[in-house]
């Protein structure tokens, strides 16, 4: 499934903005990082393109491997070693795999305002950016989740190659197969999302853990 | 008293029912089979389950409905026949416990998000459960129970659409995360807030965890809610066993918890997933052995004055008081919010939602009196949008009782309304909107006859609409009562009227106040002084909460003074903390040789906004740094402008020094870069942030590009410290420390050409050549990007390049740099610029760069 999101519905609000700008002083915060701050908020809607793409796919458990199961001919499974897979993904029926993302342009804007020496503007834009695409993984998971509530089960932690002893090496299969390039997310050759505002997860569906019928 | 009251207050403790989807799967339900068909199919089968479940000792069961709404029926194709299988629900479950239990119609989730997270409108959710609880109530049901819900908007509609359409009481559950929030984010003060103003008669938490798990949700529902609470657990948290779900609480431990639950204050146990009737038999025994030391239900209560957020709640009390409601979301007198709102465009709205918040107001007024709109849809937009962007609760304000119903519709938790007067108009029409979605609602203390001029008229005022409100069922509480600001301008004798208002009303009628604060000031030059002047008195007559400007400073000294003049911070640590920067700062000041005046030493008269500025507090300047020669006003003016970022201030300050003949070296090595090593020092010691430090070096860059021309007059060639090519490596496109770097080195003088992110190793080298570098400077995020790192190095080395690199990024380390041969690790941006220097040659943390001037 992919959808485009409003980019107004996953901003961060300006506490969170300013806590990823690692607000270490207890005693407020400056009139220009506010107001820094606040710009970014409000310029950074008009650079951010959200995108969520998402497949769920029956997952096995085969001779120490997790297989996500291809659902047609066309899908090829994945295949991922137990001992670097978070445990709680062996525990599911299915998985969602998601890929989200803002697009490049904020990234670029960011850039941009450092090379125009608007620095903490640059600095604000990035950590919006940050917070939104939490934002819109959060905003994925709960759909996701309601999904998987109406099928009976939860939607448990997400989670991804990099993370722990998941090797990064699984995440170009794991993007291509949640449909990352519908989104127009690609993986670099050193393994990074492209564009960089961007996250790929994996979702374990788990059996009636909670918010099932009582 | 409706039943569920009854024996509740007969037996202080009631146990209800266990799972019915596990014991329905049990019968030989099929996995992904219809429960609700089954009503249907096999009533017998239903009705033995409930009947266990009596005899067990259940004094309450509920009907097999939980997917009995609409949606979750179509799902089955069963969506034509949701009254036959709610109904006909009913009525197995009173066949099977007849008289001996009560019978509570159970409503699940639709499955489907409210708009805009969703595609369920308002009217559309409550028009789905409300047919579900038409059916019930037919049926002859005792309540409805609402249950598993983890969306505070959901959960609203469906307790208003059994409110609008039925008399049948409501128990409204909640089920919590092991944070203690719902997966939407929904805290149970949030929950409390919102569920009591909807007047349910029971709220509490049921499904995703287990009594271990939820006895703290538990614990804060019993302290925050005036209702009885319930709590449902599951059986345990679930364990997957041989590819079946199982849960692992047995029902001696279950009941065990369930005792504790009864002993903490829990009028209603009961079980959710995984339980079975042994879980409820055990249960209910363990609660008979408790139930004469529980206290009897109170007979009144009085409910706390409390709104909500879909997030959090903020309660008007002493303790938490005076509230500021944030009053900038009001077109009136602001010609681009008006145009914005007009034309639909919410984005200032929503900066002007955070500004707000963020100079901490509790609550945030929305207005969308734009002249000539229909106020409705902009409301409508005007919530949406507001709540989207900030987490507070909001208050409506609206003459247009369509447009506050409008905004309730869309409301996530419980609002506040502007508001109701004494008028017989606006008490018919606002008055039902509050019962109807649990609102609280400002009372403006004004009649037909207009504004009382005396504290005694807005008492009568404010007394009609204390009993009428009383009368339809909303408890003063509920009210917060405007005894209206006159403008001083024009009727200053009349000022005092307001505050012996609020004393009067506060005492004859017991309610809460609220005052549009900034009205007195109206037409007035300094307003702030006379609107804060006035605030403080007010609070001194015992004002609740403010309708104020939070962006302006004197509003929190107003506030903070109060609180502790007050009794209401007795250990005066607000107080203290509030004023920690106004003392700084006059120390500051006077250390700087300026007149030690108060309004010298007053921020608030410089800064427009209550946060500290960066210069206050532990970021007072080092002016040792600077050299003997430099230790005049100037050269301090200057160092302090780099310290505190002040953008527009160094310019004018540059130019001086240049006219007075201060040399353009000088005044870089004596006065910029000093100040520029003190942020970093200050940076590096964690007394500065980094947007402090980006502050910083934008105004550090803004004096330096005004020194360029000047020194390049001074010398042909290089006027830099050294020139450094910098680039993110091939494969990686993490940008932003790599740009903190450059922004730094700039600032210390060396020349940086940035190639920008994922650089191919060829591309850096031949930029090296060509700019006759004198390093090279490699950034990388990753450990699968690191390598390229290498490849630079081996390449310079091949090559014979006269160049350095060094390297950076959040993977890499010095014994990584040594690995690969690069010269050297900086760990940091600062620590990159004390390696460049180190690098081209000059000692870390020197003020005087080598080859600047040569």
């Amino acid at each position: 499934m992919l959808l485009t999101v409003d980019a107004a519905g996953v901003l961060p609000s300006a506490a969170a903005v300013l806590r990823l700008l690692d607000r270490r002083q207890a005693g407020g915060v400056a009139d220009e990082v506010l107001q820094a701050v606040e710009a970014a908020l409000h310029r950074a809607p008009e650079q951010m393109t959200p995108r969520v793409v998402w497949t769920t796919r029956p997952l096995a458990v085969q001779q120490g491997h997790l297989v996500v199961l291809g659902r047609s001919r066309g899908e090829s499974p994945l295949r991922w070693s137990r001992d670097g897979v978070p445990s709680h993904l062996a525990a599911a029926g299915q998985v969602s795999l998601a890929v989200v993302t803002l697009g490049p342009e904020l990234e670029d804007e960011s850039t941009a305002a450092f090379r125009r020496g608007e620095y903490l503007l640059g600095l604000a834009l990035d950590a919006v950016g940050t917070g939104a695409v939490h934002r819109l993984m959060a905003w994925t998971r709960a759909r996701v989740r309601a999904e998987a509530r109406a099928a009976g089960f939860d939607a448990g932690v997400p989670a991804g190659p990099g993370y722990d002893r998941w090797p990064l090496d699984d995440l170009p299969a794991v993007a291509a197969a949640a449909g990352g390039p519908l989104a127009g997310v690609t993986v670099t050759s050193g393994l990074m999302l492209d564009p960089g505002k961007s996250l790929c997860r994996v979702i374990p569906w788990l059996m009636e853990k909670r918010g099932g019928r009582p | 008293m409706t039943r569920l009251l009854e024996w509740l207050t007969d037996r202080r403790v009631l146990v209800l029912d266990g799972a019915m989807g596990t014991m329905l799967q049990a019968q030989g339900l099929p996995p992904g089979g219809s429960p609700e068909r089954w009503v249907l199919e096999a009533p017998d089968r239903i009705e033995a389950i409930h009947r266990a479940y009596q005899e067990a000792g259940a004094d309450l069961v509920e009907t097999n409905t939980f997917g009995g709404s609409r949606p979750k029926l179509a799902e089955y194709g069963l969506e034509g026949r949701v009254r036959d299988i709610n109904a006909r629900a009913v009525e197995l479950a009173r066949r099977a416990v007849g008289v001996r239990a009560l019978v509570a119609g159970s409503i699940g989730p639709t499955g489907l998000f409210l708009e805009p997270l969703g595609p369920l409108s308002f009217d559309l959710a409550v028009e789905i459960f409300a047919e579900q609880a038409r059916a019930f109530e037919e049926a002859g049901a005792d309540a409805v129970i609402i249950e598993t819900m983890a969306d505070l908007a959901e959960i609203r509609a469906a307790v208003i659409a059994v409110n609008s359409t039925t008399s049948l009481p409501v128990i409204a559950q909640m089920t919590f995360d092991p944070g203690g929030r719902t997966f939407a984010g929904t805290d149970p003060a949030a929950a409390v807030a919102t569920l009591e103003g909807l007047g349910v008669a029971v709220l509490g938490a049921n499904c995703s965890l287990g009594p271990k798990e939820l006895f703290p949700v538990a614990q804060q529902l019993v302290r925050l809610a005036k209702v009885p609470v319930s709590i449902l657990p599951n059986a345990g948290l679930p364990v997957l066993e041989d590819g079946i779900t199982r849960f692992p609480e047995r029902p001696d431990s279950f009941a065990d918890w369930g005792r504790r639950l009864a002993e903490a204050g829990v009028r209603l146990v009961g079980g959710c997933c995984g339980t079975t009737p042994d879980h409820i038999r055990a249960l209910r025994a363990a609660v008979e052995a408790v139930r004469d030391r529980v206290q009897p239900l109170p007979t009144k209560t009085t409910p706390a004055s409390a709104v909500a957020s879909r997030i959090r709640a903020v309660e008007f009390s002493d303790a938490a008081g005076p509230i500021i409601i944030g009053e900038r979301i009001n077109p009136t007198s602001r010609k681009k919010l008006a145009a914005d709102i007009r034309e639909g465009r919410f984005a200032l709205v929503r900066a002007e939602a955070r500004s707000q918040l963020a100079a901490g107001a509790h609550l945030l007024d929305v207005n969308v009196g734009v002249p000539a709109i229909d106020e409705a849809p902009a409301m409508r937009a005007a919530v949406t949008a507001v709540q989207q962007a900030v987490d507070a609760p909001l208050c409506l304000d609206s003459p247009d009782p369509l447009a506050l119903e409008a905004g309730l519709k869309v409301y996530v938790g419980r609002p506040l309304l502007n508001s109701v007067t004494a008028e017989e108009e606006r008490l018919a029409r606002v008055l039902p909107l509050v019962k109807k979605y649990g609102a609280m609602v400002i009372a403006l203390a004004l009649d037909d006859s207009g504004i009382p001029m005396t504290a005694e008229g807005r008492l009568a005022a404010a007394r009609k609409i204390v009993e009428r409100a009383e009368a339809m069922g909303i408890p003063r509480q509920y009210l917060l009562v405007d005894c209206l600001v006159l403008t001083a301008g024009a009727q200053a004798r009349e000022a005092m009227e307001t505050p012996r208002a609020i004393r009067l009303v506060k005492e004859e009628l017991g309610v809460r106040t609220v005052l549009g604060i900034s009205n007195i000031s109206f037409g007035l030059p300094a307003r702030e002084l006379l609107t804060s002047s006035y605030l403080t008195v007010n609070l001194a007559y015992g004002l609740d909460a403010a309708i104020a400007n939070p962006l302006e400073p004197r509003v929190w000294e107003s506030v903070r003074s109060a609180r502790l003049l007050l009794g209401r911070d007795p250990d005066a640590g607000e107080y203290l903390a509030f004023a920690r920067p106004w003392a700084e700062a006059r120390a500051t000041q006077a250390a700087a040789g300026a007149p030690a005046s108060a309004t010298a030493a007053a921020p608030a008269a410089a800064a427009p906004r209550a946060g500290p500025r960066p210069l206050q507090g532990a970021a007072a300047p080092e002016f040792a740094r600077l050299g003997p020669l430099e230790q005049n006003p100037l050269a301090r003016s200057l160092f302090q402008a780099v310290l505190e970022g002040n953008r527009e201030g160094i310019l004018p300050l540059t130019e001086q020094a240049l006219e007075q003949g201060v040399g353009p070296m000088d005044i870089l090595n004596g006065m910029l870069i000093p100040a520029i090593e003190d942020v970093g020092d200050k940076f590096g010691a964690g007394i500065f942030f980094l947007p402090q430090l980006m502050l910083s070096a934008e105004a550090m860059k803004r004096a330096f590009h005004r020194l360029k021309p000047e020194l390049e007059k001074l010398k042909d060639g290089r006027a830099e410290r050294g020139r450094v090519v910098l680039a993110t490596v091939e494969g990686d496109i993490h940008d932003i420390g790599k740009n903190i770097v450059a922004v730094l080195l700039e600032n210390h003088g060396f020349r940086v050409m940035d190639l920008g992110k994922s650089v191919p190793a060829d591309r850096i080298l031949q930029a090296a050549r060509s700019e006759e570098a004198d390093l090279i400077g490699l950034s990388a995020l990753m450990t699968t990007t690191m390598p390229r790192m290498r490849d630079v190095v081996q390449k310079v080395s091949q090559q014979g390049l006269p160049v350095q690199v060094m390297i950076g990024g959040a993977v890499t380390t010095e014994s990584y740099a040594r690995q690969i041969g690069a010269h050297g690790y900086g760990k940091d941006a600062r620590a990159a610029v004390d390696l460049a220097k180190r690098l081209t040659g000059e000692p870390a943390g020197s003020s005087a760069p080598a080859d600047a001037a040569s």
